[in-house]
C-alpha cells in the first residue's frame, strides 16, 4: 500500500485525563467573529416554511455548519479513481465533525417522544400513539438522550467512555415496565479498526474449521451416519467446538456448538460470526453500531434504515420529528471510518517513553511490572487476552467479509447498496498499522506511529486488546432481568481492558466505580480470577490496579 | 502604520465579510441546483481546504449558515466555501435521477407496482404467525425477495411454511440469527418467491435445520 498523505495536528497535548479535543470547526475559521454577525444577517433573508425552518435560519444547522450531508457517491468515486487517500481524509474529517456535532431539531435530532418531549432518558413504551414513541420506525428501545455522540463518548474527552449519569436505558420489548429493562454504560471508541478486523478474521478461522468437518464427514452426500467434533480455535482464544453429524443414508447434517468448557456460556452465536460490539457482543460491525446509536441516543435516522426498495426513504420520517433523511449512506459511512481510524489505547508507561507526560517515578514502574505479574498469576489473562495479532492490516469500508457488512448487500431498508454506490470493490481503506489519522504525529519508542496499532516483525498488527471477544456467563450477580440479546441473562463479552485507565465507571451498567469493586463483581466464568485476586496480599491487589490503570486512552490536540 | 490600520477596521472587515458571505451563499445555492453531488464536495474536508491554525472559536461564535429548503441545500462554513474545489475533477458522475435531498434514485413506478401486488399476497400469511413482520420486499431482481422475521425459529418456520403453501412450494430461503442491542433478539429469513422448477426449497419439520449455512 502507498504511503498516503497524513494529516498534521499541532504538537499540543495535555495531560492523561486531562487533555481537551478541540473540534476543528472552532479553529481556524477565515472570517471570524465578524462573519457570525454578517451569516445572521444572512440567514434572516432566506425564507423557509414552519417552525423547524425558523430553527434552521437562526440558530443554524450543524449538518450545515460540517458544509452539507456527505454523498456516497462521492466517496466511492474518488476510490474507484485512485484517490482513496482523498475518501479517507474527507470521510474521517466530517465523520469527526459529525460525532461532535450538537445536531438540533432543525437537523432531526431528537424524535417525537410524545406529549411535546423531544428527549427521554426513560424508554416511553406507554406513548402509543401516532408517530410516539413507541410507534417509531424502526423500533426503538431507548431515548433519544441526547444531541450528540460527545455527550456521552466524552471521558477523558471525545470519543472515550461515559460516567454513569451517561448511561442508557432501553426496553426492547417496548414493555414499559422497569423490571424489564437494561442499562449500559458508554465503551470508548479508540482503536475499533483493529478490533473490527480481528473479528474478521477470527470468524474466517472459525468458519473454515466449521467447513472442515462438514467436509470430513461428506455433507452434501449420501451415505452412513458419523460424526467429527473439532475445536473453535482461533488466534490462540478457544471459542469452544462444533459438531457436524452426518445423518444416516441422507445428505444432510447437523451442527451443534459446544462451549469451550462444562458450565461456560456458548462463545458465540452458531453462525460462527465473533461480535466485537456491544456488552453482550451482539453487533457484528462498526457500520450497524453507528446507525443504531445515531437513531436510539440522539433521534438521528441514518436514510439506509427507512423506507423500502419501493419506498423513497428520503421522504420518511421514521421518528416523527418532522424532519425526514437526516443522515444519508455517506454520513454514516464517514462515522464509520471515523470511529474504525481512532488511534490505539495506549499506557503511562509508552506515553512517559516518548516524553508526552513526566516520566514515571521507578516506584509507580516497579509496582506496574509486578501488578503485570498478578494479572498472569490470578488468571486475568485467560479471557483479558493480552493481545492478539491481524494478519491483513488494511480496514475496508464496507468490509471485504461479507459477514461484516449488511446481508445480501442490501441496507437494513432493504435496498441495494448499488443504489448508493456503496461498493465494497472500492471501499475506503486504510493500513491499521500506519495511517492513524490521529496521534500521528509522534513515533512510539520503536519509530512506528503513536496511534497506529505496531506491527511486528511478520508485518501483522498487534492487537493489544487484553479481551478476547469470547461471551463468557458472568454468574447471577451480574445477571440481567432479561435476556437482551438471547444469549443468557448473565453473558457477556470480555470486557476489552485496553484504555481501562481512562474510562471509570466500570461494567455494563457502571456499578463499578473502581477497578476493584469491578474485579470483586466477577463470578460464573471470573469466579476463580476473583478468588485468586481476593486471596492476594494487599499490596499485590494495589499493584494490579497499579497495571491495570497504566492502560490509557490519549490524545495529541489537534 | 495608521493608514495600515485602517484598511482592518472592524467597520472594513465587515463588508468585506458580508460579500464574502452572500457570494459564498450564492454560488452554493447555484451548485445545489446544478450538481447535488457538488454540494457534498462542497461540503466535504477539501484537501487544501484554507485554514488558520491557533484560531479557535467557540460554540456561541460558530457561524450560522444561510438556509434553504429540506435537509440538504446548505451552505457550507466560510472556510470551506472558500476553499478550492480540488475534488470536482475526481468525483464527475452523480447517481442519475438524483434530486435535492436525496443520494439514491427514487423507486420507479413499475417497481412500486410489482412490489405493492407482492407485499399484498404475502401479508396474510405473514401476519397470521404471532409476532412475525415483513421488514421489505424487494423486486430489483425477479424473482422478487422478501426479508420476514419472527421471534423464533420455530415462529419463523411456521412462516416459511405458509409462504411456501401461498407460492405452491416456489420458494427458496436463506435463515439466519439477528441480534441487535437496540431490537433485540430475532430471526429472519430472505425469502425469494416463485423460484423457477428445481430451484424450490423445501422447508424442514425440524426448525434446527433452518439454521444450518449452506
Amino acid at each position: 500500500m502507498q504511503t498516503r498523505k497524513r494529516i498534521t495536528f499541532n504538537h499540543a497535548w495535555i495531560s492523561v485525563g486531562q487533555w481537551v479535543r478541540v473540534p476543528q470547526h472552532r479553529r481556524g475559521l477565515v472570517l471570524g467573529g465578524t462573519a457570525l454577525v454578517v451569516a445572521l444577517t444572512s440567514s434572516a433573508l432566506v425564507s423557509s416554511g414552519g417552525d423547524l425552518g425558523i430553527v434552521r435560519n437562526v440558530e443554524g444547522s450543524e449538518i450545515a455548519r460540517i458544509g452539507a450531508h456527505i454523498v456516497q457517491n462521492t466517496l466511492t468515486n474518488l476510490v474507484a479513481q485512485g484517490h482513496n487517500d482523498q475518501a479517507l481524509d474527507q470521510a474521517f474529517e466530517i465523520g469527526d465533525e459529525l460525532f461532535a456535532a450538537h445536531f438540533n431539531a432543525g437537523d432531526g435530532s431528537g424524535a417525537n417522544v410524545g406529549n411535546g418531549s423531544r428527549f427521554t432518558r426513560m424508554p416511553r413504551a406507554d406513548l402509543i400513539g401516532s408517530k410516539q414513541w413507541a410507534t417509531h420506525v424502526p423500533s426503538r428501545a431507548t431515548g433519544p438522550n441526547t444531541q450528540a455522540c460527545t455527550d456521552c463518548h466524552s471521558k477523558p474527552a471525545d470519543d472515550g467512555a461515559g460516567e454513569a449519569s451517561t448511561n442508557v436505558h432501553r426496553d426492547g420489548n417496548h414493555t414499559a415496565r422497569f423490571n424489564q429493562m437494561v442499562q449500559r454504560n458508554t465503551p470508548h471508541v479508540f482503536g475499533l479498526g483493529g478490533l473490527q478486523r480481528l473479528a474478521e478474521e477470527m470468524t474466517v478461522d472459525l468458519k473454515a474449521i466449521r467447513n472442515s468437518a462438514r467436509a470430513f464427514v461428506n455433507c452434501g452426500t449420501v451415505r452412513a451416519a458419523t460424526s467429527v467434533t473439532n475445536n473453535l480455535v482461533s488466534k490462540g482464544v478457544n471459542f469452544g467446538s462444533i459438531t457436524v453429524s452426518h445423518d444416516n443414508n441422507l445428505s444432510t447434517c447437523r451442527e451443534t456448538l459446544n462451549p469451550p468448557a462444562t458450565g461456560a456460556a456458548l462463545a458465540l452465536s452458531s453462525d460462527l460470526v465473533v461480535r466485537p460490539f456491544q456488552w453482550k457482543g451482539s453487533v457484528a460491525f462498526i457500520r450497524d453500531f453507528v446507525r443504531g446509536a445515531a437513531h436510539n441516543e440522539i433521534g438521528m435516522q441514518a436514510s439506509e434504515l427507512l423506507g423500502s426498495p419501493s419506498v423513497d426513504p428520503a421522504g420518511v420520517d421514521g421518528d416523527g420529528d418532522g424532519v425526514p433523511n437526516e443522515l444519508f449512506v455517506g454520513d454514516i459511512t464517514a462515522l464509520t471510518v471515523y470511529q474504525a481510524d481512532q488511534p490505539r489505547p495506549t499506557t503511562r508507561q509508552e506515553l512517559a517513553g516518548v516524553g508526552l507526560i513526566p516520566a514515571l517515578s521507578a516506584t509507580e514502574n516497579s509496582d506496574i511490572a509486578d501488578g503485570s505479574l498478578v494479572f498472569d498469576r490470578t488468571g486475568c489473562g485467560n479471557c483479558h487476552v493480552r493481545r492478539l495479532t491481524v494478519n491483513d492490516v488494511i480496514f475496508r469500508e464496507p468490509s471485504a467479509n461479507a459477514d461484516f457488512r449488511d446481508t445480501g448487500n442490501l441496507f437494513p431498508n432493504g435496498r441495494t447498496f448499488s443504489s448508493s454506490n456503496f461498493d465494497p470493490n472500492n471501499a475506503i481503506h486504510f493500513d491499521i498499522t500506519q495511517d492513524a489519522q490521529e496521534n500521528n504525529t509522534v513515533n512510539a519508542a520503536n519509530g512506528q506511529p503513536l496511534g497506529a496499532f505496531q506491527r511486528d516483525s511478520q508485518g501483522h498488527a498487534v492487537i493489544e486488546l487484553f479481551g478476547d471477544l469470547r461471551r463468557h456467563d458472568m454468574g447471577p450477580k451480574l445477571a440481567e432481568e432479561i435476556d437482551e440479546v438471547g444469549t443468557g441473562k448473565s453473558v457477556f463479552m470480555t470486557e476489552n481492558l485496553w484504555g481501562v485507565g481512562s474510562t471509570a465507571p466500570y461494567l455494563h451498567d457502571g456499578r463499578a466505580a473502581t477497578l476493584t469493586e469491578a474485579i470483586l463483581e466477577h463470578d460464573g466464568e471470573g469466579k476463580a480470577a476473583r478468588d485468586a485476586f481476593v486471596a492476594s496480599s494487599t499490596t499485590a491487589q494495589q499493584h494490579l490496579v497499579a497495571f491495570l490503570n497504566n492502560m490509557v486512552l490519549f490524545k495529541l490536540e489537534e | 502604520m495608521a493608514k495600515a490600520h485602517s484598511l482592518l477596521s472592524p467597520v472594513r472587515l465587515l463588508v468585506a465579510s458580508y460579500v464574502l458571505v452572500l457570494g459564498a451563499t450564492a454560488w452554493v445555492a447555484c451548485s445545489s441546483e446544478a450538481d447535488p453531488a457538488a454540494q457534498s464536495r462542497s461540503g466535504g474536508a477539501q484537501p487544501g481546504a484554507q485554514q488558520v491554525p491557533g484560531v479557535v472559536l467557540g460554540p456561541a461564535e460558530a457561524p450560522p449558515v444561510t438556509q434553504t429548503q429540506g435537509t440538504q441545500a446548505r451552505a457550507p462554513s466560510p472556510s470551506r466555501t472558500l476553499a478550492a474545489d480540488t475534488s470536482s475533477n475526481t468525483s464527475p458522475s452523480v447517481v442519475a435521477g438524483l434530486g435535492e435531498g436525496r443520494e439514491s434514485a427514487p423507486p420507479t413506478d413499475a417497481l412500486v407496482a410489482m412490489s405493492r401486488n407482492l407485499e399484498q399476497r404475502i401479508t396474510p400469511p405473514i401476519a397470521s404467525v404471532a409476532g412475525a413482520q415483513m421488514l421489505f420486499v424487494s423486486c430489483d431482481k425477479t424473482p422478487c425477495m422478501t426479508r420476514t422475521q419472527a421471534p423464533s425459529l420455530a415462529a419463523l418456520r411456521q412462516v416459511l411454511t405458509a409462504l411456501s403453501s401461498e407460492f405452491s412450494g416456489q420458494i427458496a430461503f436463506t435463515v439466519r440469527e439477528r441480534l441487535s442491542a437496540y431490537a433485540g433478539h430475532a430471526f429472519e429469513a430472505d425469502v425469494i418467491v416463485g423460484v423457477a422448477q428445481g430451484a424450490q426449497q423445501p422447508v424442514p419439520s425440524d426448525e434446527n435445520d433452518l439454521l444450518i449455512e449452506p
